[in-house]
């Protein structure tokens, strides 16, 4: 869209002028998880953009080097707190890496079941803020309509709507429950049948696609430069997604594909997550027939890191002390570094993690996703205007306890 | 200086020194109940068992029946002879294959399980979880459960031992390491074993109690949760305590000491004997065990001075003290008198101030005593009063 008022000469007097400066956050609606941007502008344009992310600290790495390796999981649950059961998977994930746990065939499904639930979950509050902040408030309530099947599917297997500490160091905290593939049978169709109306709903609405298209656009190129990943680096054409290119769990044997845009603007951002909810669908209903329903959730031959079953703990020595020494102890990770990466809802997320062979993490460090996409946004957004910012940045995608930590 | 190996690591030793003392004064351990370096040998734990080869000496050799998983049967097989690292005395060029035998970690595994086998599901409520050696030794060497799925044997718990000590024999695992402190080093040979293999216990001699100036050293003995000192009964759970480097105020024997305290609340429930073979040994007296006590009593904890409102010196030393960085707060290695808890300037030996308080309230409660006394001020005294004192 054009500026309209933009070459109107209303005087022959040429008055000099200063830019504006003008603060969106960090407490600002559409500035969600507390951001601020310091934008300098001119008239409606914006000339220059200054992101400061760092109001929500956390200590979420610092906070790892207390407590026990366990402990760590309600942490990353807050981390990206759209989608935290693939950030529980992708802690327990790279401490398995570290310390040589090849987790049992039903709980690589189990993961992948409840990972992609989680991803759905994420691009449809992604899509719907996205929508509602360009005013269209239907979509919004449509899609968290869909949200909520999956959370309360969620709630019955884990107990939590969202901070759901489900995973475990080998394993998970509990198995799966019997109801979950008939569950699965029900959600899929409604969550899908939901997002095709809010595509109805959003798709020929020219406001909105106004508003989209062309508009944050970014190069493959450079988007690689800045460290893209995820939907947004694929909404540039890149097909870069960790489940391809690095396949865990059991990502080999599920036929997905990996929708790629265009252009890069906001638009193809916000139809390459609508497309990656249908590719998780699918992903959800070949789970549905390739998931083991019996066998063992935990790995069985690795009693220093796996807790024991409670009926143990409360009726043999060995039980309570194997419990006693995970618990109080923590279980003791081998000695080593490494870097384990899952996709997570926004994109590569890696955990680097140092362990000195104590209970304890040594250090923790996170590569949180949307920080790489952030920080490159005065580079999309520059040359666009004020109201810009706010679709723009919901694209983005920031969560702001994964990227302030 | 002559040397073993030690799983091919050059270990040197001093003439007479059993396997397991030349690799402690290395920091090698090998796992251990029975012996405890100021005792006696008495070998009877089993769990010190190694692999041993003598030069020129042949290894002698079992033969045994081992489960063969391929042929689904037992076939015989030949396995060494393991020896107790307590009490195999070394020699020159002795060979010993501790952690990298599987010979070894089986005994030690076997060891441990039938140890475990009538041990009550204890941990929650026992003192000594946190410190236990059988639990360390569980995930060092065992890791499985239980194969044994009878009852229990049953036995006396809470058996009150004296004045200090109480007594549970479920816990116990029998390694006798109490009942050789009271005969060799207190010389008091007041417990005493009883009844055989899983019936044993410990017992009192006929008539007597646990009694005497060194009664508390038992429970630091006591590798398990078996004895345990009536005065930190259930007072503190062991991994909320840090410890720090102290020396017993008690007297001027000096006997070095760790000071267990509790970083929140500022208390300090145990002190115990630290190693000096130079000092103390490993031991040290009740009265010593106990000074933590006096040091706490008493202790000016609220200022009170003209105009202001008492302000809690407990509080805020706490707060002081909340503020300072991890390194400094743990402060482990510090050596002074009750180490850490003066860095937090609450546990420190009595200041002067304290001392004039003491003085004053002696003062006063002295002239309080005097003018009870004094018959000018009290009036004529009943005649029964004044004839009881004319007798003293
Ligand atoms: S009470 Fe403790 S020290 Fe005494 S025999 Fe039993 S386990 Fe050993
Ligand atoms: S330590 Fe008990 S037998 Fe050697």
């Amino acid at each position: 869209m054009e500026p309209t008022d933009y070459d109107i000469d209303e005087s022959e007097l040429d008055l000099p002028t200063e830019p504006m400066r003008l603060a969106m956050g960090p407490s600002h609606p559409a500035m969600h998880g507390t951001i601020r941007m310091m934008v300098e502008c001119d008239g409606e344009m914006l000339t220059k953009v200054d992101v400061e992310m760092g109001f929500l600290h956390r200590g979420f790495e610092k906070m790892c080097e207390r407590g026990t390796w366990a402990q760590c999981f309600p942490y990353t649950d807050r981390l990206n707190y759209v989608s935290p059961m693939l950030c529980n998977v992708g802690f327990a994930h790279a401490v398995e890496k570290l310390a040589d746990i090849e987790i049992t065939e039903r709980c690589k499904w189990y993961r992948v079941v409840l990972g992609e639930l989680a991803r759905i979950t994420d691009h449809l509050t992604c899509n719907a803020a996205m929508a509602m902040e360009l005013g269209a408030f239907t979509p919004f309530l449509w899609m968290v309509r869909a949200r909520e099947h999956i959370w309360d599917l969620l709630e019955e297997e884990t107990g939590a709507r969202l901070t759901h500490s489900f995973a475990r160091i080998g394993g998970m905290a509990k198995p799966p429950t019997p109801l979950l593939k008939a569950r699965l049978g029900e959600v899929i169709p409604a969550v899908r049948s939901i997002i095709d109306e809010s595509m109805k709903l959003l798709l020929k609405n020219r406001i909105f696609l106004d508003r989209m298209q062309g508009v944050g656009v970014m190069s493959a190129a450079e988007a690689v430069q800045w460290g893209w990943t995820g939907p947004t680096l694929r909404s540039t054409g890149v097909a870069y997604d960790v489940r391809k290119a690095h396949p865990y769990l059991v990502y080999d044997q599920l036929d997905f594909d990996v929708p790629v845009g265009e252009r890069g603007d906001n638009y193809d951002r916000y139809l390459v997550r609508n497309e990656e909810m249908y590719q998780s669908l699918r992903m959800l209903e070949q789970c549905v027939q390739k998931m083991p329903d019996d066998g063992p959730i935990n790995v069985a031959d690795r009693p220093e890191i796996v807790l024991p079953e409670k009926k143990d703990v409360y009726t043999t020595i060995e039980g309570t002390i194997q419990h006693f020494k995970l618990v109080m102890e923590g279980a003791k990770i081998p000695a080593g570094e490494v870097y384990g990466f899952t996709e997570g809802g926004n994109g590569e997320l890696g955990f680097y993690i140092v362990s000195d062979g104590t209970g304890t993490p040594y250090r923790v460090r996170i590569r949180p996703p949307c920080v790489f996409v952030l920080q490159s946004f005065p580079r999309m957004i520059r040359g666009h205007m004020i109201a810009d910012v706010v679709p723009t940045f919901g694209s983005v995608n920031m969560i702001g306890g994964e990227c302030d930590r | 200086m002559p040397v073993i190996k030690i799983d091919g690591r050059e270990i040197p030793f001093e003439k007479g020194d059993s396997i397991i003392r030349a690799a402690d004064r290395q920091g090698i351990e090998i796992p251990h109940y029975c012996w405890h370096p100021g005792l006696s040998v008495a070998a009877n734990c089993r769990m010190c068992l190694v692999e041993v080869s003598r030069p020129g000496g042949r290894q002698l050799m079992l033969d045994v029946l081992a489960w063969d998983e391929e042929k689904k049967a037992y076939v015989p097989q030949k396995k060494p002879k393991l020896e107790p690292a307590c009490q195999a005395e070394c020699v020159e060029g002795m060979e010993v294959k501790s952690d990298s035998s599987p010979h070894v970690a089986l005994a030690r595994k076997s060891v441990q399980e039938l140890l475990l086998v009538n041990h009550p599901v204890d941990c929650p409520i026992c003192d000594q979880a946190g410190e236990c050696k059988l639990q360390d030794y569980w995930l060092e060497n065992q890791k499985t459960s239980k194969r044994m799925l009878d009852e229990p044997v049953h036995k006396p718990k809470a058996v009150i031992f004296g004045d200090t000590i109480v007594y549970d024999a479920e816990r116990c695992i029998v390694c006798t390491r109490c009942v050789r402190f009271m005969e060799e080093v207190a010389g008091d040979a007041v417990l005493e074993k009883r009844e055989r293999g899983n019936l044993s216990e410990i017992v009192l001699a006929a008539g007597r109690k646990l009694e005497g100036h060194y009664t508390m050293m038992v429970d630091h003995v006591c590798p398990v949760g078996a004895l345990t000192t009536r005065d930190f009964r259930f007072k503190a759970r062991v991994w909320f305590l840090r410890k720090s480097k102290t020396i017993c105020p008690g007297c001027a024997t000096g006997c070095n000491a760790w000071l267990d305290y509790d970083p929140r609340t500022g208390e300090v429930p145990r002190l115990r004997p630290r190693d000096n073979t130079d000092v103390n040994k490993y031991w040290m007296c009740d009265d010593g065990i106990l000074s933590h006590r006096r040091v706490q009593q008493d202790r000016v904890t609220a200022r009170a001075s003209a105009g202001r409102t008492p302000a809690s010196r407990s509080r805020r030393s706490r707060r002081r003290f909340r503020g300072r960085p991890a390194a400094r707060r743990q402060g482990q290695d510090r050596l002074h008198p009750l180490g850490a808890a003066r860095e937090r300037g609450q546990l420190r030996p009595r200041h002067p101030g304290e001392e004039a308080r003491r003085q004053g309230a002696l003062r006063r409660q002295a002239a309080r005593v005097g003018r009870r006394r004094d018959p000018a001020r009290q009036g004529p005294q009943p005649e029964h009063a004044r004839r009881h004192r004319g007798r003293g």
